[in-house]
């Protein structure tokens, strides 16, 4: 508003849209535009939709009813008589393959417990049946005429219901290892039921029990936390409940495949089209080189769409009809039959001295992760991985167990576990300083972790393999808390005129990680063209994270190029290499850092072939704007132009193309603090976010701008999980807010009334140009933030998600 | 799903042709809604009417055509303030450029942006029939009688220019459903209390209006009249437990009523 209404009284805007960094540098760490923001604007064809020709089939699904049952029989026969109608798909048609839907790095620490449709449904929403047919009416009609007789089986919603002994299973049928098979294997398989069961398979151990419905589990310790607890001044104990919520994007998942030339091909809204190309490849039984995923632009991922669940089963229905084929989720099919954030109940217990040293922790982290074990041992992981190494304590054990129930799936969510995790610990800590008789931030001060500090714990805290015990590397934390505590005037009690309003303040340290060292690979190709120009051709996926104008950016950095001379062309599986995806804040570190590395090769190929035709040595040689070569001893100059003009004149060395890979031990790690200031009406119950400060470190911010939206965007989902969001079950597992009304997606009315991000100038060592990660971490600060503010304000602890009026008001004895 | 669409020239061929099969058709943030509560064969467009338009003042009262919109009640000089606060209930901008006072009314959402303000206010409606009589009644009456006006169209809604109303509403979000929308007015020296209580309730709390406007009432007091209440029976839902909705039902009319008699809490 204030830069539209500068424009429309003096024709231009000179108030700074972001602050600028590394003044040495021309173009990374100012502010800038997307460059996909043109296409994006003016309307041009961009995403999956926009590609769906004429004739293609539209494909519905038929969706379970029931939380959990067996299918006896579905009779398609009617449905099949619908004109226009060309195949339905069911269990009794399809592979068997057993697969997950989660896009990890193969193999995944997920188990394939699923097939394209299984004979027992686990959720009201599960897949049971597909029509394909000519038009989207037809492919309606048709689903309500398919009989399918269930034989319904008890289920089970919570983690508590899920761990009751005799409780009903979730998955009952054979299990399989593909590595690290347990020797009573054959044993245990004796208790497998119904064959409709279907199978489980691990590629390797995950130390599960599905005969109690534990998915996946994992416990780890340093120190001797029960010594600890028992020579401390005082010790807290609570539990911390999160919800189920769903990732909302404004583009409901949706793809559209077809078969050419032998090839399928497929446009997905995808972040992991690699991935992707996988596991379509496992349905269908193509090889890679017969599949060719086409990303588009992508209207919201969050996590959502780092998981396969709409790509299989469209990819699938055009390669057996030999017809394109669209699918378009429903809102309600969003909530009831994609991914959601998992459930967690996170006990903690944290003990500490009257001098604010923390002297002990213990997480006991319980997760449901519905039906599937998409990302199961993960996602619960991070709630600790990426929590825990915040403090400088000697003392702390972690327990998680991830149990399977019969609500809709769980999966990658924005944050990953790590939000859950911060909630529990952050205000376990508030608690503690509050038994103590501590400040807060005393204590946040004394215990917070600092550059070159060990990281014990991470040990145990490795993706399905032992971690890497490695140093705090750049952190920028210490001078997030302060700063932000000076910003919210930290120890200072406001008061509101209205009696009723009483208004309190809190904090949240937070971190993450970028991207996942020793598992993820980027690959970057980069191209100089006849006329000098450049193409990049990146296996990153940029999802609206502005990863494309990062890499066109470290281009025109290296290469001293114009960025209109610089074409990114990213997540075609086709024209690009490699790349894991665009997951665990891995854009900008790992696929940056392969532009990086490709650019630089390409960079020296330019010199190299320009001594050879300039006649000059390599070491006299630089490159500058506006794309040329130039000796620092004659100062002659070569344009790219002609450079490249001659090397593909005939008589050249051919065209330069450099190809770079990116992989890394290195754990550069973002660091922050989040701070809220909350009025509560102890009369009604309501809260108010008044002011919200989020203060980041994320290294060298490459592109300002779009680092600050990413910061503002993350928060208001954080929000909208503390305060406003959630998924609630009826007793039979359907849910009741499958839209976006009920549901509470919060909008800019709901935005605090002083809002603020901030970046903290740190230059990290590993990251592309010192960049580290930027937005999954901001998913994290705000529920222990405002749920330390409540306290603050009103003395009431809430403890678990969402923090409504309601809860309020009965924490207060109102009601 | 409406199959049928007549774009009637005047309001008294609209009124003519409306039936039990057929819905007005206003501003069309329902009845064009994916999931419509709606059910009509066939949709009568009154958007060309010019007589259901405009926004005048007469003799103390502020007549407004069913057909202005929500926006449209913002940004008048006109309208009074209790009711332009009704009106940002309505959060979401592009629906206040499309949402009706007529059509908002005609719906009678438990939900209502409007009707606890317009039941505050003693607002009176303007009804055709559908020979083209027309009749006025208060917002009250015409819920009330609802089964027998039901087929009426709503020319126009007069509030008071001049009352005292205050309002409150109670949503998750401001673009969810409100789980409660309070108003109470002062008009003529008589207390009005409506409520718009989400899936189960839109009236005027006669009784306690009544005893207001003749003591101030505590909130236990308050609280045991809405819980005598035959039609404030509150079921536990996504909006809340029925202990929750009483409570806060009772804290508002109590703290409405406060302001509007001038008083502090």
């Amino acid at each position: 508003m204030k830069l539209a209404l500068e424009k429309m009284k003096g024709g231009c805007y000179k108030s700074e849209i972001a602050p600028s960094f590394r003044p040495e540098l021309e173009v990374i760490g100012k502010p800038g535009a997307k460059i996909d923001g043109p296409q994006l604007v003016s309307g041009e064809r961009a995403f999956v939709e926009d590609y769906v020709t004429p004739d293609t089939c539209y494909m519905v699904v038929l969706r379970s009813p029931h939380a959990s049952a067996y299918i006896n029989s579905i009779d398609d026969s009617e449905a099949r008589k619908v004109e226009g109608v060309i195949e339905i798909l069911t269990a009794y048609n399809t592979p068997e393959t057993h697969y997950m839907q989660a896009g990890q790095g193969n193999p995944e620490p997920s188990p394939h417990d699923r097939r394209l449709f299984n004979l027992k449904v686990r959720h009201v929403g599960d897949r049971v049946a597909a029509v394909i047919a000519e038009t989207l009416e037809a492919a309606k009609e048709a689903c309500s005429k398919i009989k399918v007789d269930y034989e319904v089986l008890p289920a089970v919603f919570t983690v508590e219901e899920a761990m009751a002994p005799g409780a009903p299973l979730v998955h009952n049928g054979i299990v399989e290892y593909r590595s690290g098979a347990p020797a009573d294997l054959d044993e245990y398989n004796k208790k497998a039921g119904d064959p409709r069961e279907g199978k489980v398979i691990y590629q390797f151990p995950l130390h599960a029990d599905i005969h109690k419905n534990i998915a996946a589990s994992n416990k780890g310790e340093i120190g001797n936390v029960d010594e600890a607890f028992a020579h401390s001044d005082a010790v807290v104990e609570a539990t911390y409940q999160t919800s189920q919520i769903q990732h909302t994007p404004l583009e409901t998942h949706l793809c559209f495949a077809k078969m050419e030339g032998g090839r399928l091909t497929v446009y997905a809204s995808t972040q992991v089209p690699y991935h992707v190309r996988r596991i379509v490849g496992w349905v269908t039984g193509l090889p890679e080189n017969k599949i060719h995923i086409i990303k588009t632009r992508v209207g919201g991922g969050y996590g959502s769409k780092q998981d396969i669940l709409i790509e299989d089963l469209t990819g699938y229905a055009a390669f057996v009809t030999g017809r394109p084929v669209f699918c378009h989720n429903t809102r309600e099919e969003e909530f009831i039959a994609n991914s959601t954030r998992h459930p967690m109940r996170v006990h903690v217990k944290m003990s500490g001295n009257k001098d604010g040293q923390i002297t002990g922790i213990f997480m006991e982290v319980c997760a449901n992760t519905g039906p599937y074990g998409n990302h199961c041992l993960t996602v619960p992981m991070n709630s600790c991985s990426k929590t825990l190494p915040l403090f400088k304590c000697d003392n702390m054990r972690y327990d998680l167990k991830v149990y399977y129930t019969n609500t809709p799936p769980a999966g990658a969510y924005q944050g990953y576990g790590t939000p859950k995790g911060t909630y529990g610990l952050m205000m376990a800590m508030a608690e503690l300083a509050d038994k103590l008789g501590i400040d807060y931030k005393d204590m946040v001060l004394k215990n917070h972790v600092e550059e070159g500090y060990m990281l014990e714990i991470l040990k145990g805290l490795g993706e399905g393999r032992e971690g890497n015990v490695v140093p705090v590397g750049s952190c920028g934390l210490d001078e997030a808390v302060r700063k932000g505590c000076d910003m919210i005037n930290w120890g200072k009690k406001e008061v509101s005129s209205d009696p009723d309003w009483k208004i309190g303040k809190g904090f949240a340290m937070i971190m993450q990680g970028s991207g996942l060292p020793g598992l993820d690979h980027s690959e970057a190709i980069a191209k100089l063209e006849t006329d000098g120009t450049v193409i990049l051709n990146s296996g990153g996926a940029d999802i609206g994270t502005g990863l494309d104008t990062i890499s066109a950016k470290i281009v025109a950095e290296i290469l001293k190029l114009p960025m209109d001379r610089i074409t990114v062309n990213s997540g075609d599986t086709d024209s690009c290499a490699f790349d894991t995806g665009a997951y665990a804040s891995s854009g900008t570190f790992f696929s940056g850092n392969a532009s990086v590395v490709a650019t630089r090769k390409l960079k020296d190929m330019i010199i190299k072939e320009a001594a050879f035709q300039m006649g000059e040595k390599e070491e006299d040689l630089d490159v500058r704007a506006p794309g040329e070569v130039y000796s620092k001893k004659t100062g002659k100059t070569l344009s790219y132009y002609e450079l490249s003009h001659t090397a593909c004149s005939g008589t050249g060395h051919g065209q330069m193309i450099a190809h770079g890979t990116f992989t890394t031990a290195a754990s550069s790690v973002p660091y922050g603090a989040h701070f809220a200031q909350v009025a509560v009406n102890t009369r009604t119950g309501e809260i108010k976010v008044q002011k919200f400060y989020a203060l980041q470190d994320a290294g060298t911010p490459i592109n300002p701008e779009v680092a600050l939206c990413q910061m503002y965007g993350a928060v208001m989902k954080s929000i909208g999980h503390t305060l406003h969001e959630d998924m609630i079950l009826d007793k039979k597992g359907r849910c009741l807010t499958a839209n976006m009304t009920d549901y509470g997606v919060p909008m800019i009315s709901e935005a605090p009334e002083d809002f603020k991000a901030v970046l903290i100038d740190v230059n990290d060592e590993f990251g592309p140009f010192g960049a580290k990660s930027i937005s999954e971490i901001a998913c994290n600060g705000a529920a222990p933030a405002i749920g330390i503010a409540i306290h603050d304000a009103c003395g009431v602890w809430i403890r678990n998600w969402p923090m409504t009026p309601e809860k309020v008001l009965k924490a207060l004895g109102k009601i | 799903m409406a199959e049928k669409l007549v774009i009637a020239s005047s309001a008294k061929e609209a009124a003519a042709l409306k039936n039990s099969k057929s819905a007005f058709l206003a501003g069309g943030t329902e009845d064009n809604r994916l999931n419509s509560t709606v059910d009509a064969k066939t949709l009568i467009s009154i958007g060309r009417i010019a007589d259901l338009d405009g926004i005048t003042k007469k003799d103390g009262c502020i007549r407004i055509g069913a057909m202005t919109t929500f926006q449209e009640m913002l940004d008048s000089s006109l309208v009074p303030d209790y009711l332009k606060d009704a009106c940002r209930f309505m959060g979401s901008r592009t629906k206040r450029n499309m949402a009706t006072v007529g059509g908002n009314i005609a719906l009678r959402r438990t939900d209502s942006y409007l009707y606890p303000t317009l039941i505050a206010s003693h607002a009176v409606l303007e009804l055709m029939d559908a020979k083209g009589e027309v009749s006025e009644r208060c917002v009250c009456c015409y819920l009330k009688r609802y089964d027998e006006l039901k087929d009426c169209l709503i020319v126009a809604v007069n509030v008071p220019q001049k009352a005292s109303v205050v309002s409150k509403r109670y949503a998750n979000t401001v673009q969810s459903h409100a789980v409660l929308t309070v108003s109470v007015g002062e008009v003529e020296g008589k207390i009005r209390v409506g409520v718009a209580a989400k899936n189960t309730a839109l009236k005027s709390l006669c009784d306690i209006s009544e005893a207001l406007s003749q003591k101030d009432l505590s909130d236990d007091e308050i609280k045991k009249m809405i819980e005598a209440d035959k039609d404030l029976r509150f079921e536990s839902d996504i909006f809340g437990s029925p202990e929750y909705k009483r409570y806060l039902l009772a804290v508002t009319i109590s703290d409405l009523a406060k302001k509007v008699k001038g008083g502090k809490r």
